[in-house]
């Protein structure tokens, strides 16, 4: 069991009548950078509090680093590192205080917090703004910051909720740059979450495609792109007219088309020829200077939810007074923090 | 444990004296060190020293500071979304809980101590003569009544952060709970049969003040253990319930 950084089996939860995360069975080696990949809504937020033992699950169960989440919490949170879907920087205190403190609260000796911290905040390029308040950083540094502290204390897996969203895609790619080295480096394992197809496909290992609480595909991304079959087909050149669309849309093995930027990309039925095609382009005037036939990782990923309903699932948003309130905001106060601890009871 | 409540202890303190956001607390400090240390003494004069009834200042004022430190505690971090990763740390919620506690017992206090040498310089401004000093009893008893009030206020005052969602909300029920507690005694005075209240006035005004801060230091001690245990058992059933993750 131990070889696995996380197992899960048939792990439920419900919030009254939704089911968040439905019977999810998973097995994560160690060190591994796992994707979690989902629109808003899917359950990723969910299944890290689920095993960070901040909510309870309705069902199932579950393993972190061989230790039961229900009866060895203290024990996973001890080896573990987070950084949930509120980064919870302390705006007050300095960039550099924020990491002292979970060095404090891991009993890091003083010399390694010092070293730690130099080490880190260098790496992200906060060195400079180590003084500062966390507060007065911008988005971006923030979420390095967060990452950072994520890791400070060396956890054996950190669990990262969507690092990257919100920031521009610079930041984006720096800190997606900067956590692979980090993981390279000292070998922890990796579970994150993003509703960020390209970067999952770049960053993980093993990637797990969760839609409406449930698991719908798991792999490598070679793995996902193989099983969803070689089934694009990429036409570099001039002369895609109107014509050519209606032909290509009268064909029953193509699903659809569209031009990019001088290119146009066919996608067909898994398993059906190009050959069709090609000539049925060639017989209305397209000139072809270039014809590959590729599958990207997106591409594996919408086929996997089903090309029609890859738009985010808007679940049971609340609706405020003054009009739709994201389903985040709406349940702010109710957000179930050690569920079943005092420190979080008594607000709902 | 230990090293988990003061690593707790170190956060709270360096919030609380941070330079962001310090103006506010360095006023509610001022003007608390200013009323404690300087104004009430200045009235009162020398009999600040001895009077029994100055104890209950002793005991009282601080905890109007400490409703201001303690609303925060855990409805700030709720409210800026940081209790969550707290919670996803490695810290018992004992640890959380008690070092929170501590932070706002050594603030409130320290500064109570802060007014104890300011109140002389007052006494000896206002009346003249030869030099009022406390004596290492009197000393001792202000410094201990101060801590245990402080320790009653500050586990009050963290549970009742705990259990509101807001900052404002916690504010605005201590205010409430300060009210009571100051209007409860004086109508519960009136109340009472005359011999009693005159007896109760005397021991405060005349009585002997080492007798009084035994009778105050008792009650206190058993409000605070009761508070302290209360909070450090639901923490502990807390810890114990979540292993029973429900089927
Ligand atoms: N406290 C809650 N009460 C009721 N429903 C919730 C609560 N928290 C999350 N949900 C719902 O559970 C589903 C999964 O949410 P979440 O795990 O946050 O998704 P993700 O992180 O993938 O965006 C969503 O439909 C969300 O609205
Ligand atoms: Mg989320």
């Amino acid at each position: 069991m131990t070889q696995y950084a996380i197992q899960t089996e048939e792990l439920t939860r419900e919030y009254s009548t939704l089911r968040a995360l439905d019977r999810l069975s998973l097995e994560i080696p160690a060190g591994s950078i796992f994707g979690f990949l989902g629109s808003n809504g899917a359950g990723k937020t969910t299944t890290i509090h689920l095993l960070l033992g901040l909510l309870r699950p309705t069902a199932g169960r579950a393993a972190v680093l061989g230790h039961d989440v229900a009866t060895e919490i203290d024990e996973v949170r001890r080896r573990t590192g987070a950084l949930l879907d509120k980064a919870g920087l302390y705006a007050r205190l300095g960039v550099q205080d924020n990491l002292e403190f979970y060095g404090r609260i891991w009993h890091m000796p003083r010399r390694e917090r010092r070293a730690r911290s130099e080490e880190l905040l260098r790496q992200f390029g906060l060195w400079d703004r180590r003084k500062e308040p966390a507060g007065r950083l911008s988005f971006g540094m923030k979420r390095k910051l967060a990452v950072a502290r994520a890791l400070f204390h060396r956890p054996d897996l950190v669990f990262l909720d969507e690092p990257t969203a919100g920031l521009d895609p610079v930041s984006a790619e720096s800190l997606r740059r900067s956590l692979v080295d980090l993981v390279a480096q000292e070998g922890v394992t990796v579970f994150l979450t993003t509703h960020n197809v390209p970067e999952a496909g770049k960053v993980c290992d093993q990637i797990g495609i969760i839609r409406s609480g449930q698991l719908l595909a798991s792999g490598s991304p070679e793995e996902l792109r193989a099983s969803a079959g070689s089934n694009r087909i990429v036409v570099r050149g001039s002369g895609f007219t109107e014509e050519a669309f209606t032909l290509l849309a009268l064909r029953p093995e193509v699903e659809r088309a569209e031009t990019r930027g001088g290119t146009l990309h066919v996608w067909l039925v898994p398993g059906s020829s190009a050959a069709p095609i090609i000539s049925l382009l060639a017989g209305c005037g397209v000139l072809m200077e270039e014809v590959v036939r590729e599958t990207t990782f997106e591409d594996a990923f919408l086929s996997v939810l089903g090309a029609e309903d890859h738009e985010p699932q808007t679940a049971r948003v609340a609706r405020g007074r003054f009009g739709a309130v994201r389903a985040d905001e709406a349940f702010a106060l109710s957000v179930p923090e050690r569920e079943g601890s005092e420190l979080s009871a008594g607000v709902a | 444990m230990i090293r988990d409540v003061a690593a707790v202890t170190w956060k709270e303190w360096r919030e609380l004296t941070a330079a962001e956001g310090w103006e506010s607390g360095l006023l509610g400090l001022v003007l608390f060190v200013g009323l404690l240390g300087l104004f009430l003494p200045y009235q009162v004069g020398r009999s600040w020293l001895s009077a029994p009834w100055v104890m209950l200042f002793w005991i009282w004022i601080p905890i109007f500071l400490m409703t201001t430190v303690t609303a925060d505690t855990f409805a700030g971090e709720r409210e800026r979304g940081t209790l969550g990763s707290l919670l996803a740390t490695r810290l018992p919620d004992r640890a959380i809980l008690a070092g929170k506690i501590a932070a706002a017992v050594t603030y409130v206090w320290g500064a109570t101590l802060l007014s104890v040498p300011l109140s002389l310089i007052a006494i000896n401004f206002k009346a003249p003569g030869p030099l009022a000093y406390y004596t290492t009893g009197q000393l001792g008893t202000v410094a201990a009544l101060a801590l245990l009030s402080s320790i009653f206020g500050a586990a009050l005052g963290v549970l009742g952060s705990l259990r509101s969602p807001t900052v404002r909300h916690a504010q605005q029920t201590f205010s409430l709970g300060v009210l009571v507690a100051f209007v409860f005694p004086v109508f519960g005075i009136q109340m009472l049969p005359a011999a009693s209240k005159t007896g109760l006035i005397q021991a405060l005004v005349f009585g002997e003040a080492g007798r009084v801060a035994l009778v105050l230091a008792a009650v206190f001690i058993v409000l605070d253990v009761l508070l302290v245990t209360a909070a450090m058992v639901t923490a502990v059933t807390a810890v114990r319930s979540r292993s029973n993750v429900a089927a």
